[in-house]
Parts: C-alpha cells; sequence; structure tokens
C-alpha cells in the first residue's frame, strides 16, 4: 500500500514537472497563438516595433500616452519598440471617440486587425458576424497586423479615480499591452484590470508582462 | 389573578407585534434569488473592460433620460465609424481605410415610442431613435430590443439628435410584460433583483438615484466654484 502511495506521488510530480516545462509560464493571449508581426532582430534580440499614432487623443491625454510609450520602452527589457509615426503609416492608433461614445459605461476598447484588414477584439465571440468585419478567434489568423484602440474621453466613473492621471497611463498601457496579444490576467501585471492594485507603479509593465513577452516573441514571425 | 394574566398577555401579544413588525422590516422588497439562467447579456462577451455594476449609483452614472417605451420598428443595420464623428474621425477612418482596416462596425436603429417619462424631458408618445452597437437580430454586441416589447429605459444622448444609447448597454434595460412586471435584460443581481416585482419598485429607486445624483452634482459645482 506504502508502495502504491509513494508511485503514485512520484507519478503527480513527474506529470506537474513536465507539465511545467511544456506549457510557458503564463499563458494570458487574447487570440490563441496570434503574435503582432512586425519585429525585428538586433543583434540577436527580438524585438516588436509598433509605429503608433496617438495625434487625435484628447489634448487630456496627452502626457498619459508618452508615458505608456516610455513604460513600454523602459520596462519590457527592451522587448517592445515604440515610435511615433504619420497616421497612414501606423500600425497601432490610439485615438480618444469623437463625439458621444455608443456605450458610456465603457473606458477602452482594443480592436486587433489581421492581415486582411478584418477584425477581432479583447474578447472573443464565437459567431463571424457583422458587415463582415468581425472575425472570431478561431478564424483571425495567427498575425496581428494592426491595432487600434480608442478611448471613451466622456468617461466618468463617479469619482472612481479611473480619470487620474496615473490610472489613464495605466489603461493606455495595459490596451498597447492587448496589441501585443497580452490578455488579462489576476497576477501582478499590467494586465489586471483595475487600479490601485496593491503595488506601486502599477500603470507599468511587470515580471509577469516581461515573462509572457518573451514566451510569445522569442522568434521572428512575418 | 385576573388583572396580572391580562397584563401578561398584553405585553406578550406587544413582544409578538414587534418581532413580526421587525421581522418585516428586514425582509428585502427585493428578488433575492432570480433566475439568471435565461438571461443573455452580450455585451459581455465584448466589452470585457466592463466597470462593475454593483448598486443603483452604478447605473444611472451616465444616465440623463428614464422612459417607459415601447419597441415599435424592427432594428435597421447601419455602419458607424468606431471613431466616432466630425472631421477627425473621418480622417481616422480614411487612414485606417487606406491600410485595409476596416473601421466600421454595425450597428441597430429601432424607433421606440415614449409611453412614459420617469426621469428627464420627453414628451409623451413622442418617438425616438434607439441605436444598439451589432447588428440585427444577432447576439453580438448587445442583446437588442425587439419590435412589440415595452421597457423602462435608462437612455444618454447620441451627437445625432432624437438618437439615443443605452447608458449602460442591457444593464440599462427592464422588460415589462402585460401586468407591468420586470425582468431586466441584464444578469447582474443590481439589475436582476427587480425581476417579478411590479415597476413601481424599479421606479422609485431609480427616481431617487437621480435625485441623489443631481443633488451631489451641484453640489460638487458649488464646491467646484468655491
Amino acid at each position: 500500500m506504502k508502495k502504491t502511495n509513494k508511485s503514485l506521488l512520484i507519478f503527480f510530480i513527474v506529470v506537474i514537472v513536465c507539465t511545467t516545462a511544456v506549457l510557458p509560464a503564463s499563458a494570458h493571449e487574447v487570440v490563441p497563438n496570434a503574435r503582432w508581426c512586425h519585429m525585428s532582430n538586433v543583434y540577436g534580440s527580438i524585438k516588436c516595433d509598433m509605429y503608433y499614432n496617438a495625434d487625435h487623443m484628447s489634448p487630456g491625454w496627452s502626457l498619459q500616452v508618452n508615458q505608456a510609450i516610455t513604460n513600454w520602452g523602459s520596462y519590457s527589457n527592451g522587448k517592445v519598440r515604440m515610435s511615433w509615426t504619420p497616421l497612414g503609416s501606423a500600425n497601432c492608433v490610439l485615438s480618444t471617440y469623437n463625439g458621444a461614445w455608443p456605450y458610456p459605461d465603457c473606458f477602452a476598447f482594443t480592436m486587433l486587425y489581421n492581415k486582411n484588414g478584418k477584425y477581432t477584439t479583447d474578447y472573443n465571440i464565437a459567431l463571424d458576424i457583422g458587415l463582415g468585419n468581425y472575425v472570431s478567434f478561431s478564424n483571425f489568423g495567427s498575425r496581428i497586423n494592426s491595432a487600434t484602440v480608442i478611448f471613451n474621453n466622456g468617461y466618468s466613473d463617479g469619482g472612481g479615480g479611473a480619470n487620474a492621471a496615473m490610472n489613464r497611463a495605466k489603461t493606455i498601457t495595459h490596451e498597447i499591452g492587448h496589441c501585443l496579444n497580452l490578455g488579462h490576467t489576476s497576477s501582478q501585471s499590467v494586465m489586471r484590470q483595475g487600479w490601485d492594485l496593491g503595488w506601486s507603479n502599477y500603470d507599468r509593465p511587470q515580471d509577469h508582462d516581461r515573462a509572457d513577452l518573451n514566451n510569445y516573441y522569442n522568434k521572428i514571425y512575418k | 389573578m385576573k388583572k396580572i394574566w391580562i397584563s401578561g398577555g398584553c405585553i406578550l401579544a406587544v413582544a409578538l407585534i414587534a418581532t413580526v413588525g421587525l421581522l418585516n422590516v428586514n425582509k428585502s422588497v427585493y428578488n433575492e434569488n432570480p433566475d439568471l439562467s435565461q438571461k443573455i447579456v452580450a455585451s459581455k462577451s465584448f466589452f470585457p473592460d466592463q466597470v462593475p455594476v454593483e448598486t443603483v449609483d452604478d447605473l444611472l452614472k451616465s444616465t440623463e433620460l428614464i422612459i417607459i417605451g415601447e419597441v415599435i420598428s424592427d432594428g435597421e443595420e447601419e455602419a458607424f465609424n468606431i471613431y466616432g464623428s466630425g472631421e477627425a474621425a473621418e480622417e481616422l477612418a480614411n487612414a485606417a481605410l487606406k491600410n485595409g482596416n476596416n473601421p466600421y462596425m454595425p450597428s441597430t436603429i429601432s424607433k421606440v415610442r415614449v409611453l412614459e417619462t420617469i426621469y428627464g424631458d420627453m414628451p409623451e408618445n413622442s418617438e425616438i431613435e434607439f441605436f444598439e452597437l451589432g447588428s440585427p437580430n444577432i447576439l453580438d454586441f448587445q442583446t437588442k430590443v425587439q419590435k412589440g416589447e415595452k421597457l423602462i429605459m435608462l437612455l444618454r444622448p447620441s451627437d445625432t439628435e432624437g438618437m439615443y444609447y443605452a447608458s449602460n448597454v442591457e444593464h440599462s434595460m427592464f422588460y415589462l410584460d402585460g401586468e407591468d412586471e420586470i425582468t431586466s435584460m441584464s444578469d447582474e443581481l443590481i439589475c436582476a433583483r427587480y425581476d417579478g416585482l411590479s415597476k413601481e419598485i424599479l421606479i422609485q429607486d431609480l427616481q431617487e438615484g437621480m435625485e441623489d445624483k443631481k443633488e451631489l452634482n451641484s453640489l460638487q459645482s458649488t464646491e467646484e466654484l468655491q
């Protein structure tokens, strides 16, 4: 009996070790197995290149956009390089909504475009619906060609702090994370939803995010 | 001896009445166990970054108009620019199109007749256009209203005159049946707790909530002025 228990214990340990070795340390993707496809190899180091344009962000967001760009540039272990580019050549467009946003209580959302110009959002809808533009995760393909993030400039959370500078910076950093296919998580991560998350600099990418980026972007996807 | 018995009886009766009264006070008027299994909240699959809706104040945060309305037309599909309207939005949409990205999303526009205005300024029997995200009759971005349905609707004006959005997608919509009993479209407990109740209970809560909001806003403006 004791022998059986011991064998079982060894079996479980082996299973756990193997599973941990095979699976990435943290798998929180938006679209399973899709990758931001603008990458470069700089002396053996793989970088994600984001050519962003935020010319149409409302003035009240400009400083926070710069903060979010710095956040990814400085705290992604050099994995993410963001550079401003004119609107026509941007692969990541950040904009506040012009007018009354149809979903007043939504603060921001991200649309990921595949190589055919069809989009999916940061959550899956099983159906492929609506004017032929939307694709579900399963039909999205493996390359994220570009992304658009829309912020609700008229968002009011009744004094909950969403519009405080650091929280806006966190929201922009978080949405850019979605563009890189980082999904939500409950770990210590900039991809965790909410504000005042219990650690300082919660607007910046954390170890968890760097680990995800290293797992996802360890080779060039074109 | 007889007096003692009568006094004792009185005390007991008073205690009994007080206990029953207290129990009634503590008993919630709301439906504490609504059936959520039949509710389909399409927006939950599309907008993951929804702010939790936990209080009546959360429901009313973006609300400017509350009506009882009847849907009098089938929804018509219209594409809308994800960047909004105006010159900047056009520029963004053109740039997206140039890069091969489609900047339009589907929306559904239905006509609603105002049967009663609960809060705000809207003449009865007037008609409004009601905007929902997604295609008609498809459970995509928002659960759509259907022709013939009667609802309590928490609304916010759009940029187009006479057109309104739900202030918080499904959480702002409450179906009314023939007896004017409520079934919330949302599966959030703060909404579903009105299921099976008379519309008056919800209306009272909404009106009180809007008055509180008005008071708070005026207090905040006074503080800002000071």
